[in-house]
């Protein structure tokens, strides 16, 4: 038995694997033809009005333009498969670089906003499943967190915090060297991300926890004279975290790729400008290096979810076959 | 949105008004709205590039300053042959790049093959191409030899495509760059900002600020909001003209408006019917009130142009008055040149503001000869591609932000597929004339060649809005060419 459910595990770890290679290389398809019809010529942007022939010449052949379709694509999956996403047309160094530089901002600000949209989002609910009287609080909190568009509580919070208080800065990021200086940095953009998703997680949330509360094991529970509290945490969270870890894994993965007005707002260098840059400057060796890590971001976060998921319900994994 | 986005600025630019952060005495924060791809002037054409390396990181042989003179740079002193063919130029001596290499002639000569080379990534080639030889007889003294004389060539050493490299270092300019100039490359937050530090064995005056930062904040609102924070010192171009009323109350800021070599101009595909009639060309530019279009579109700043070229060049012709706003004669025009009843066009427009709000502005002023237009807006790449190479518009909306230009109306192969033999002549006596009166008479015949042809219509200069803070002086406020020398900074 204990052998069966080894290898079953095992067999299915694999299909998942292979089912992830294959989103992958289906994705890496989509995107090179998609950026590949794309109108315009990354050398005629990158050398300006005056350019001469030879010169356009010479840059396309650099980033090897010049060969057909086909032959590009499989120079780019090779390269992908090596680690190495090409060269910017635009700054003219290696585009790992780059996206490299761009996640030391990226990460930590995502990782950030979903603390803090997690613990309030998540606090909230608990308070108002503990409290009815207070679900009215979760309720505003939710209309005014979906309703104001980020961009605009930035600066909001700019107006606030840096130009009226001075407390913190206006934009902008000085680089992990600055250490205090940098978490300050982004203590604004944070808050601009996660409150309207700590508005969602908080809806979400209570309504989850209201649906178990109304189950009958629930007065079973109360009736062994567990207190409320202890039924919220005990019972209800647990059953309500499983639909929860799908909303945070599709909200991971907006706020590493998807913060591009609110990274525009406060000036900071993160993922989602570099895709703007790269878009302006028609950079197509940085747009698709970009757009296929966010898409591999998507499906790796997903499968992610999928498998810690299941290891909290295990309904969920004689559902799936094991 | 545009109204939505004028709203958001002036909700910045008119909030509090508390002191601003304490400033650090030897440390200067400049922003501006565009990030440079790259650092070396000489591989892109990127304004960018000009505006944070000229006169700072590196240097030309002779230098523009900010009223648009040329002064001495890497030369101290130069002669031109009575003939206009060779230039002899006494270098400086104690010059030396960042890395320690001196500067000698030897890299006046290898600076010039380098951009002369086929391969060459330079974007103004013709500054070059009269050039037959680099003679160095010895190490502080370099001759240029010309194979023509030509009018404009110390001015072209003076652009930031000029500058002088060394061998040794040339190759990674574009991401370390090296030259020769009183501020030293320091580091690079892609994305964020650029830091410069003073160079010690700089050979001019020591300047103010031991260090310097560019920051790149391209939302308008945002640069309004880090200026009031007391993030930034100065802002270098403003994209907002709807703030400068609110920043102007602000005690603590300073606003200057000055202009750049920004020629804005409506383009007339001069190759498609019906554009390729003079008669049609002119009734659009009398359909246009320019200084409408300036009001509405730039809040009233912008100086009014009549041909391709600058009001602060000394050869500069005032021929606002030709072809001048005259919405009846337009109608006229039009219906002698067989559209009595008008035709319908497509105005084909780049991204950034002035070109959108200025081609609405126009679209609607074009309506009232009858011309029906339709607004396509397209992004930068695609405008490259179809209307810049593809030529396939009939009327398109931008700025040639280069000094001096007015030689591209003598290619036969550019965008507005202009041809005009009297032209080409005026364009020719003016560069290769020996004299400034000569050159200047001649530059005067191919302005007016180009505003009686109606080419285009030719609308204002684009103008340069500097927000400093009251205790930072030394900013330029026109832009001859793009450049903010930190050396001429300090406090008050």
């Amino acid at each position: 038995m204990e052998i069966d459910g080894l290898t079953a595990r095992l067999r299915s770890g694999l299909v998942r694997l292979a089912g992830l290679a294959a989103s992958l290389l289906a994705a890496a398809v989509v995107i090179f033809v998609a950026i590949d019809v794309l109108p315009g010529d990354p050398a005629a942007v990158v050398l300006g009005l005056n350019a001469t022939p030879d010169a356009l010449a010479a840059l396309r052949s650099e980033h090897g333009f010049d060969q057909p379709a086909p032959w590009r694509f499989m120079a780019w999956i090779g390269a992908l498969a090596r680690g190495d996403f090409g060269i910017s047309t635009t700054y003219r160094v290696a585009v790992a670089g780059l996206i490299g530089e761009r996640l030391a901002v990226s990460v930590p600000l995502a990782c950030l906003a979903m603390g803090l949209s997690l613990s309030w989002g998540l606090g909230l609910a608990l308070l108002a499943a503990w409290q009815p009287r207070f679900s009215v609080v979760v309720t505003a909190f939710g209309e005014v967190g979906l309703a104001i568009p980020n961009f605009w509580l930035g600066l909001l919070l700019i107006l606030t915090f840096a130009v009226g208080l001075g407390m913190l800065p206006s934009g902008g990021f000085p680089g992990w060297e600055a250490g205090w200086g940098a978490l300050r940095a982004l203590i604004l953009p944070a808050i601009a991300l996660a409150l309207p998703q700590g508005a969602i997680i908080a809806r979400l949330a209570l309504a989850l926890l209201n649906e178990t509360l109304a189950e009958v094991y629930i007065r079973t529970a109360e009736a062994k004279g567990l207190s409320r509290a202890g039924v919220l945490v005990r019972h209800a969270l647990p059953n309500a975290m499983v639909p929860l870890l799908a909303l945070m894994g599709l909200q991971l993965s907006f706020l590493l790729g998807g913060s591009i007005i609110v990274e525009n707002v406060f000036a900071l260098p993160g993922l989602g400008r570099l895709m703007a840059q790269a878009i302006a400057q028609h950079d197509i060796i940085t747009l698709r290096a970009l757009i296929f890590l966010f898409a591999a971001t998507i499906l790796i976060v997903h499968s992610g979810v999928g498998i810690v998921q299941a290891s909290i319900d295990p309904r969920l994994r004689r559902a799936s076959g094991l | 949105m545009r109204v939505h986005n004028g709203l958001r600025i002036i909700m910045l630019a008119s909030a509090f008004s508390t002191p601003l952060a304490a400033q650090v005495p030897e440390q200067v924060t400049l922003c501006m709205p565009l990030e440079p791809p790259l650092l070396d002037p000489t591989r892109g054409p990127a304004q960018a590039i000009r505006e944070l390396t000229y006169g700072n990181i590196f240097e030309t042989l002779v230098a523009i300053d900010r009223d648009g003179r040329l002064q001495p740079g890497l030369a101290e002193s130069w002669k031109v042959s009575a003939d206009g063919l060779v230039y002899d130029f006494k270098l400086r001596s104690g010059a030396s790049f960042h890395d320690g290499t001196p500067f000698t002639s030897f890299n006046v000569a290898y600076s010039v093959e380098r951009a002369k080379r086929p391969e060459s990534r330079n974007a103004q080639k013709w500054i070059f191409d009269p050039i037959l030889r680099v003679d160095t007889p010895d190490p502080l003294s370099a001759r240029i030899v010309l194979s023509r004389p030509t009018a404009n060539f110390l001015y072209g050493l003076a652009w930031g495509d000029a500058v002088m490299v060394a061998k040794g270092s040339a190759a990674e300019n574009a991401t370390v760059p090296i030259g020769t100039g009183p501020y030293k490359f320091s580091r690079w937050v892609r994305g964020e900002r650029v830091e410069l530090v003073v160079n010690d064995r700089w050979w001019g005056a020591k300047p103010t600020f031991a260090k310097a930062i560019f920051r790149f904040i391209s939302d308008p609102a945002v640069q309004v909001a880090a200026i009031k924070a007391g993030d930034c010192d100065a802002l270098s171009n403003l994209a907002a003209p709807e703030a400068i009323p609110a920043l102007k109350r602000d005690p603590r800021l300073a606003v200057t408006t000055g202009y750049t070599e920004g020629k804005t101009i409506l383009a007339m595909n001069n190759g498609k019917a019906p554009f390729d009639d003079v008669r049609v060309r002119r009734a659009i530019a009398m359909a246009i009130d320019r200084q409408q279009v300036i009001e509405g579109a730039m809040s009233g700043l912008g100086i009014p142009i009549g041909s391709h070229f600058s009001p602060s060049h000394p050869a500069y012709v005032d021929l606002t008055a030709t072809n001048a706003y005259d919405p009846e004669k337009a109608k006229a025009m039009l219906a002698e040149a067989g559209f009595p009843n008008g035709f319908s066009a497509t105005l084909k427009l780049p991204p950034p503001a002035y070109a959108r709000r200025s081609g609405e502005i126009i679209a609607a002023m074009l309506q009232q000869i009858g011309v029906k237009i339709t607004i396509e807006p397209l992004e930068f790449p695609q405008w490259l591609e179809r209307v810049f190479r593809g030529k396939d518009y009939d009327l398109t909306l931008i700025a040639h932000t280069e000094p001096l230009d007015i030689n591209i109306y003598a290619r036969p192969d550019y965008y507005f597929q202009y041809r005009s033999l009297a032209f080409n002549a005026a364009l020719n006596d003016a560069e290769t004339a020996t004299s400034d009166e000569a050159r200047n008479a001649a530059y005067g015949r191919a302005q007016k060649r180009l505003a009686d042809d109606a080419v285009n219509v030719f609308l204002f200069l684009l103008p340069k809005v500097t927000v400093t803070k009251g205790s930072l002086t030394g900013m330029w406020t026109n832009w001859p060419l793009p450049a903010n020398p930190l050396a001429e900074l300090s406090w008050k």
